[in-house]
């Protein structure tokens, strides 16, 4: 039986060590320790003593705290303690870099896993131990892993292959300037050694370009409020991220799900760059590329290190891969493109930069202030067929129900959307909206509780399909408040309602996403991960049941549904439906976009 | 090849530009150099007080040994790796050499048989000098140097008798001669002068009885040899003179070395200890002593703002600090390396470069 002798070198708290000496008691180690006010040189003759194989320290560290803790080393040196026992430490503000400054054999970082704390006493590659080509380095996740995409519901079932099949044989062989371009960028990546055939090749792409895009690469000439990023910026952020890979904690107690995902887009990509690292050192598993608007009505994307001073950042093969260099190689990365006249062209330079997700919504992306239903529909089918080559799954946000489309309704498009996807050899994955519903709130379903209609709106997916889901987007929307304690509680309400009804993913809001007036400040980023990590450290395993309020919602959400494929089914138009306002009217508050209206060929 | 050591009394004390600055004569002299560090070092920022950190610039054909990551952290680019097998938090130590100059990282092995295994390799590869940066005030490890440079400063203490007795004390260790006899034991042991020898379990004595036991022998014996292969806490030394009051005539203490003594802290009760022990006929000795070539001392301390909670750059007299250093310090050379003129520090520090001419490069 191994000994590990447990010293909390701090004068008052030994909280941790006694947490640690009954976890290792109950995994088989004899673990003694050492009350708190205990001195290095008490901690060396207990080790001498007892013939400890590991000695682990926790403390917090401040100023001429490192000098006590690398006594404690010295001391161990010279009394020959070193030869044949392991040292660790842990405790607040400890980091790699300082447990190699103290002269640590290892050291836990951020929050206690106790399977790092026994593979370092087993002398076994640990996590934190090993640095960048640990092959315990956390794993990408596969949010769709698992899911057959069964469909429990026939008669849903037979009504979207139905509505799918008129969509893709709709689309045919339509193409659009957007589609023309996405098919122009592949060879330009294809050919990226030879000059000569790329400016033969720009010219042809910029001959499906608008007039300020085409002055862009002719003559350099930036759009207003856009300018490059400085050598000087992006060596600042290199030098301050080129470090090892880190495996930062999750936000999850229990289980391996959900995952976690929020958005970055300051407009910079060197504040990105900053907005990610924070968030995944604070727990984050994925984030989302927002781009500008203005990208979405342009026919053609920029290229180079381009900064701007508006929300969104644009969209350029440079930017996505400079900020994906940064990504910790366990961060799923989703570059969105699920409106707008660049949608095909995105999932191309999404796919070169690296991209682990793509977002594809042809109902939502063709409504309100976006692009036409026709125009979205050929390149968004487009898109699926890319998604589908490149192997990338993609996701279908329902954020159309934020202008008061009824959620069944949103539902219905999302559907359509999973079966065009499917048709077309791509895996979907559904974003209910977890909110304070417009729609059902002005029909009185959410004056009592947020819980039963949001519990109904995940629990009826599982009636209808087998397939991942992931409440978003950002979850709690419309709760929110200029007040980010508020803000925060909302979301990690939502977040962890999500997780009792065993979600595969959300997305998380910053506090001060709905009121920020700018870009969202990172602190405001860390307010909802902690709040969403107590409060789901608060719950542990606790699952969800429906109230007979929820289970009726519930099935009125499922029959509606039904209905609302009926009517696009019977309508035999997938594209008009839309313009009609069967998945979304006027009266619901849903218009179709005009952005590329007339712009289809073929 | 030699091994040199830099080490501090505490962080910020200038351990790594004293380094830098006898790594640039090294360089100038085509001396084939080694560097590796038993902390990290050459990061920009200190890690706790975020004030500004000097890095490492190494030259063109250099050697280093660092942790795996480290190698693609700094501007020098580097060429030629080969794995050791030693392992820190940070990764597998390389060695690799410098292709290009430029900055770089260092993050060696911190245990004594980790850099005694590097140094070894380092010698095979035909290097002339290998310099170790130390970590705050841990040294231990540098037993395996063939000399050491210390650094002290404001960062230790900014009062400055204190700061130059505290040095003192230091540099008073380093002048005990060897152990001449073969003797060695893993336990506390004692040989009376009738050869009889009696030892305890523990080769460390840091717990009163322990304490008791090397006392009781003295008692009992006129003189004796002690042999202290761990460490000795001060003030259970302290304590044991104090019982030994008529009894240390003829007694010797021998320690593993000097830096044994400064692990276990206090080093101006070493000070007075010895000097007390030397007064009643007693004498102290190394199994391994090491000397001390040159003593830095850094005016620099970094300041707690209790207003914003942020460290800022504060400063001692440094005029004032070397004086009062080099008043009480008369043995070893005392120098703030950035107050001009130096003296030739490479001859302090016994490298000169025909030391290093039979050696094949590297």
């Amino acid at each position: 039986m191994k000994t590990v002798l447990l010293a909390p070198l701090d004068p008052v708290h030994d909280n941790a060590i006694k947490l640690i000496q009954r976890r290792l008691a109950e995994a088989g180690y004899e673990a003694i320790s050492m009350p708190p006010g205990t001195t290095p040189e008490e901690v060396v003759q207990k080790a001498l003593v007892h013939n400890a194989d590991t000695i682990l320290v926790s403390r917090t560290l401040g100023y001429k705290v490192g000098e006590i803790l690398s006594q404690l080393v010295d001391l161990a040196e010279a009394a020959g303690v070193r030869d044949q026992t392991r040292l660790g430490v842990g405790g607040m503000a400890i980091t790699k870099e300082i447990g190699t400054e103290l002269g640590f054999d290892g050291c836990f970082v951020g929050e206690l896993k106790m399977e790092e704390v026994i593979a370092f006493i087993e002398n076994r590659a640990s996590i934190s131990t090993d640095g960048a080509d640990s092959p315990n380095l956390r794993k990408k996740p596969d949010i769709t892993g698992g899911y057959t995409y069964e469909f429990f519901d026939p008669v849903i079932e037979k009504l979207l292959d139905q509505i799918s099949t008129q969509a893709i044989d709709w689309v045919g062989t339509k193409t659009t300037d957007g589609i023309e371009r996405a098919k122009i960028r592949t060879a330009m990546l294809e050919n990226e050694g030879s000059a000569s055939e790329r400016e033969k090749l720009l010219e042809q792409y910029l001959r499906y370009c608008d007039a300020d895009i085409q002055a862009f690469y002719r003559s350099r000439h930036l759009p207003s409020g856009v300018r490059w990023l400085e050598q000087s910026e992006i060596d600042g952020v290199s030098n301050l991220f080129n470090t090892s890979h880190e495996n930062f904690g999750s936000l999850r107690h229990v289980g391996s799900k959900p995952l976690f995902f929020s958005q970055y887009g300051t407009g910079c990509p060197v504040m990105d760059v900053l907005h990610i690292k924070v968030a995944e050192a604070w727990g984050i598993d994925g984030v989302f590329h927002f781009d500008p608007s203005w990208n979405a009505q342009r026919e053609g994307l920029l290229e180079g290190y381009l900064t701007h001073e508006h929300d969104g950042t644009i969209i350029t093969l440079e930017n996505l891969k400079f900020i994906h260099h940064f990504l910790e190689p366990y961060t799923l990365w989703n570059v969105r493109g699920h409106r707008g006249l660049n949608t095909p062209e995105t999932q191309v330079l999404g796919h070169a930069a690296g991209a682990d997700l793509f977002k594809i919504n042809i109902p939502y992306g063709s409504t309100g202030g976006g692009t036409d239903p026709a125009r979205l529909t050929v390149d968004g089918i487009y898109s699926l067929m890319l998604a589908s080559q490149y192997g990338i799954p993609f996701d279908i946000p329902g954020n159309d129900e934020l202008s008061g489309v009824p959620p069944y309704k949103t539902f219905a498009g999302i559907l359509i959307m999973m079966a065009l996807g499917l048709k077309l050899g791509a895996r979907p994955i559904p974003k209910p909206l977890l909110c304070y519903s417009p729609y059902m709130t002005i029909y009185g379903r959410m004056d009592d509780n947020m819980i039963d209609m949001n519990l109904a709106k995940l629990a009826v997916w599982r009636d209808i399909v087998d397939t991942p889901l992931w409440p978003g987007e950002p979850v709690g929307f419309m709760t929110h408040t200029p007040d980010r304690v508020q803000s925060a509680l909302q979301t990690s309400l939502h977040a962890t309602l999500a997780s009792t009804m065993g979600a595969d993913a959300v997305t998380i809001a910053s506090s001060d996403e709905a009121y920020s007036k700018g870009p969202i400040s990172v602190q405001a980023r860390v307010d909802t991960l902690r709040a969403v990590k107590d409060q789901l450290r608060f719950q542990g395993s606790v699952k969800a049941t429906l109230s007979p309020e929820a289970e009726l919602i519930k099935e009125e959400i499922h029959e509606k549904i039904t209905e609302t494929l009926q009517a696009v089914a019977e309508r035999g138009d997938f594209v008009a439906s839309i313009y009609e306002g069967l998945l979304g009217s006027k009266e619901d508050g849903l218009y179709p976009g005009r952005v590329g209206a007339g712009t289809v060929r073929g | 090849m030699k091994t040199i050591g830099f080490v501090g009394t505490a962080k910020n004390t200038g351990k790594t530009t004293t380094a830098l600055h006898v790594l640039k004569l090294v360089s100038e002299a085509g001396i084939v150099t080694a560097l590796t560090s038993i902390g990290y070092d050459g990061e920009n920022t200190d890690h706790i007080t975020g004030l500004p950190k000097p890095r490492y610039y190494a030259a063109k054909g250099m050697l280093l040994a660092t942790a795996e990551p480290c190698l693609g952290y700094g501007s020098a680019k580097l060429k030629d790796p080969i794995r050791t097998g030693l392992r820190t938090i940070l990764g597998e130590i390389i060695i690799a050499t410098v292709a290009e100059p430029g900055y770089v990282v260092l993050a060696g092995p911190n245990r004594r048989m980790d850099i005694q295994q590097l140094l070894a390799t380092l010698e095979s590869l035909g290097v002339a000098l290998t310099m170790v940066d130390g970590a705050l005030n841990r040294l231990a490890a540098l037993t395996v140097a063939d000399g050491l440079v210390l650094s002290t400063g404001a960062a230790y203490d900014e009062r400055i008798p204190e700061l130059a007795a505290h040095a003192a004390a230091i540099e008073s260790l380093f002048h005990y001669p060897k152990y001449s006899s073969e003797e060695t034991s893993h336990q506390v042991s004692f040989i009376a002068p009738t050869g009889i020898t009696q030892q305890l379990a523990l080769g460390s004595v840091l717990e009163a009885s322990a304490m008791q036991a090397v006392a009781d022998w003295l008692k009992s014996s006129q003189g004796g040899t002690c042999l202290i292969p761990g460490v000795f806490s001060p003030q259970l030394f302290q304590e044991m003179l104090q019982q030994l009051d008529h009894h240390l005539e003829g007694s010797r203490f021998v320690f593993q070395s000097p830096l044994n003594l400064l692990a276990a802290g206090s080093p101006e009760i070493w000070q007075a200890g010895f000097a007390s022990l030397k007064s009643r006929g007693g004498e102290v000795l190394y199994q391994a002593p090491l000397p001390l070539y040159l003593m830095t001392v850094n005016p620099f301390y970094p300041q707690y703002l209790q207003k914003t909670g942020n460290y800022t750059a504060a400063f001692v007299d440094k005029v004032a600090l070397l004086q009062r250093t080099r008043q009480l310090i008369q043995d070893t050379p005392v120098v703030d390396i950035l107050q001009p003129p130096l003296p030739d520090l490479l001859k302090i520090c016994e490298i000169t470069p025909d030391m290093f001419s039979d050696r094949p490069q590297a």
